[in-house]
C-alpha cells in the first residue's frame, strides 16, 4: 500500500511538472515583502514612479 | 362748427409749443444717458468675454499638463530638484481565518500578518554614476491582525494607526556597498526566511504569523491557557527590525556580507547568497546575532539560517530553515527546524499557480521540555494583470510539555493580497 501511494505521488508530481510552464524566479517575492512585478495601479516596474 | 374746433385746436397747439420744446430736450438728455449706460455695459460684456476666453485657455493648458503628467506616471506634484526618483507602492492583504481550538470554532476577518497591509515611498537620487542616495519610508496598518485576534478578542483588535516598518536613508556605492541608517531590517532579519516557493503570503518559516494571537486550550480543564501561538513558536529570525546602522558589501560571485549595530549592545552579522546554478535558482542566508540584557530581558545569542532552491524548468522547490537561541540564565536552548516542498507553474495565462506543504518543529520556547509541531498546506493563484494573489492555507499547531495536555489547534485561511 505504501509503495503504491509513493508511486502515485511520484507519478502525480512528474505529471504536474510536465504539464506546467517554467516560472521566472525574479517574479518570486521574499517573505513579508511587497511582491515584485506590476500592481493594481502600476506598470511593469511595480511602482508608481516619477522622476523630477 | 368745424371751423370753431380747428381754431381751438390750433390755439391750444400754439399755447403748448414752448412746453413741447422743453420736453424734447429732456428726452434727448435721457437718450444720451441711456446711450452712455449701454456703452458702459457693452464694455463690461466685452471685458467678461475676454476673461472667459483667458480662463478657457488657462484651463486647456492645465488639462494638457495633467494629461502629460499622468502619462508619465501619475505624479501631479513638482519637485525642487531634478533627477530625483520617487516611487509609491504598497499592498492590502485581507483574509478570513477559521479556527478550531479543540473546543470552540471561530471565524475572524483579519489582516494577514504573513505580509501585512502597508504603504511604501522610496526616494532616490544619483550623486554620480556609481553612487545613489536614497530614502525609504514603509509603514503598515493592521486592523485585526492574525498576530492579535484570539478567542476572547475577535473585533477591532490591534493598533488603530500606522506602525513603523522602515524609516531609513542610505548611501549606495557600486564598489563600496551600501550604508543604511534608521529603522529597518537588521543584517540578520530575513535570514531564516529565504523561500522560493512562491507561497510565502500564506505560509513560510514564520508559522507564527498564520494565527499567532490564538490561545492554546488545556485538554483536561478545557480552559484557555495563557499560552498563545506567538509564545510557543518562532523562526528565530535574528534581531528583526530596529533602529540601527547597517552596512552591506557589494555582491561577489553571488555572496554578500552584512552587519548592523543597535543600541543596548546588540549587533549581528549575516552572509547572503543568491545566484543561478545551471537550472537551479538558489538563495540562502546564515547569521549570528547577539543581544545584551536590557530592562527585564536576558542577554541572548542567535545562530540561524535558511536555504531555498528552485528547479526552474520543473517549478519544484525545496526550502529548509533552522535556528537556535541561547539565553543567559535559562536552561532551555530554543531551537526550530523548518522544511517545505513547493511546486509552481503557469497553468493559466493570467498568472502562475503555486502550491506547497511544510513542516515545523520547535522546542524549549517556554519550558525546558516543551515541543511545538506544525504542518501547513498552501495554495496561491496569481492574477498578474491586477497585481493580485488569491490564496488559501491550512495550518495545524500542536504544543506539548510535561505538565499539561493541550488541544491541537487548527486554522484555515482564505484571502487575497492586492498590490498597488
Amino acid at each position: 500500500m505504501r509503495k503504491a501511494l509513493t508511486g502515485l505521488t511520484l507519478v502525480a508530481a512528474l505529471a504536474l511538472a510536465a504539464c506546467g510552464r517554467p516560472v521566472d524566479p525574479a517574479t518570486i517575492g521574499g517573505a513579508d515583502e511587497i511582491p515584485p512585478g506590476p500592481g493594481l495601479l502600476t506598470g511593469p516596474s511595480g511602482e508608481l514612479s516619477h522622476t523630477f | 362748427m368745424k371751423r370753431i374746433l380747428f381754431g381751438a385746436s390750433a390755439a391750444a397747439l400754439l399755447l403748448a409749443t414752448p412746453g413741447l420744446a422743453q420736453s424734447n430736450a429732456e428726452v434727448m438728455r435721457q437718450l444720451q444717458a441711456m446711450q452712455a449706460q449701454i456703452e458702459a455695459l457693452k464694455a463690461e460684456v466685452d471685458s467678461a468675454k475676454a476673461e472667459a476666453a483667458a480662463a478657457r485657455t488657462q484651463s486647456a493648458a492645465a488639462e494638457t499638463k495633467v494629461t502629460a503628467a499622468t502619462a508619465e506616471g501619475g505624479a501631479l506634484v513638482s519637485g525642487g530638484k531634478t533627477g530625483v526618483r520617487v516611487s509609491l507602492s504598497g499592498q492590502v492583504n485581507r483574509g478570513v481565518l477559521f479556527t478550531d481550538d479543540g473546543d470552540s470554532t471561530d471565524a475572524f476577518f483579519v489582516d494577514n500578518d504573513n505580509s501585512s497591509t502597508r504603504i511604501r515611498i522610496l526616494g532616490e537620487a544619483d550623486y554620480d554614476e556609481n553612487t545613489t542616495i536614497g530614502t525609504n519610508i514603509e509603514v503598515q496598518f493592521e486592523s485585526n491582525s492574525t498576530a492579535d485576534v484570539n478567542q476572547n478578542s475577535k473585533r477591532n483588535v490591534g493598533n488603530d494607526n500606522f506602525t513603523q516598518r522602515k524609516l531609513e536613508l542610505y548611501v549606495d556605492n557600486k564598489q563600496l556597498g551600501r550604508l543604511t541608517l534608521g529603522q529597518g531590517d537588521t543584517a540578520s532579519n530575513g535570514t531564516s526566511e529565504q523561500d522560493l516557493s512562491g507561497t510565502t503570503v500564506i505560509g513560510y518559516s514564520g508559522v507564527t504569523d498564520f494565527a499567532g494571537g490564538l490561545f492554546v486550550r488545556d485538554s483536561n480543564t478545557n480552559a484557555l491557557t495563557g499560552l498563545t501561538i506567538n509564545k510557543v513558536t518562532s523562526n528565530l529570525d535574528g534581531l528583526s527590525r530596529d533602529d540601527r546602522i547597517r552596512y552591506d558589501t557589494p555582491k561577489f560571485s553571488g555572496f554578500s556580507l552584512a552587519t548592523s549595530a543597535v543600541a543596548d549592545d546588540r549587533y549581528d552579522v549575516a552572509l547572503f547568497y543568491g545566484d543561478r546554478l545551471g537550472d537551479v535558482e538558489v538563495r540562502g542566508a546564515v547569521s549570528y546575532a547577539s543581544a545584551s540584557a536590557s530592562g527585564t530581558a536576558n542577554a541572548f545569542d542567535i545562530v540561524n539560517g535558511s536555504v531555498s532552491a528552485l528547479h526552474v524548468p520543473s517549478g519544484v522547490s525545496a526550502t529548509f530553515a533552522a535556528g537556535t537561541r541561547d539565553t543567559d540564565n535559562q536552561d532551555n536552548d530554543t531551537t526550530f527546524y523548518y522544511g517545505k516542498l513547493g511546486y509552481q507553474t503557469n497553468f493559466f495565462d493570467f498568472g502562475k499557480t503555486a502550491i506547497s506543504a511544510d513542516l515545523y518543529y520547535g522546542e524549549e520556547f517556554v519550558t525546558a521540555d516543551d515541543e511545538t509541531f506544525s504542518v501547513g498546506l498552501q495554495l496561491v493563484q496569481n492574477i498578474k494583470k491586477v497585481g493580485a494573489e488569491l490564496y488559501g492555507g491550512f495550518r495545524l499547531y500542536d504544543y506539548d510539555d510535561s505538565a499539561t495536555d493541550y488541544e491541537t489547534l487548527y486554522g484555515v485561511m482564505v484571502g487575497a493580497r492586492v498590490k498597488f
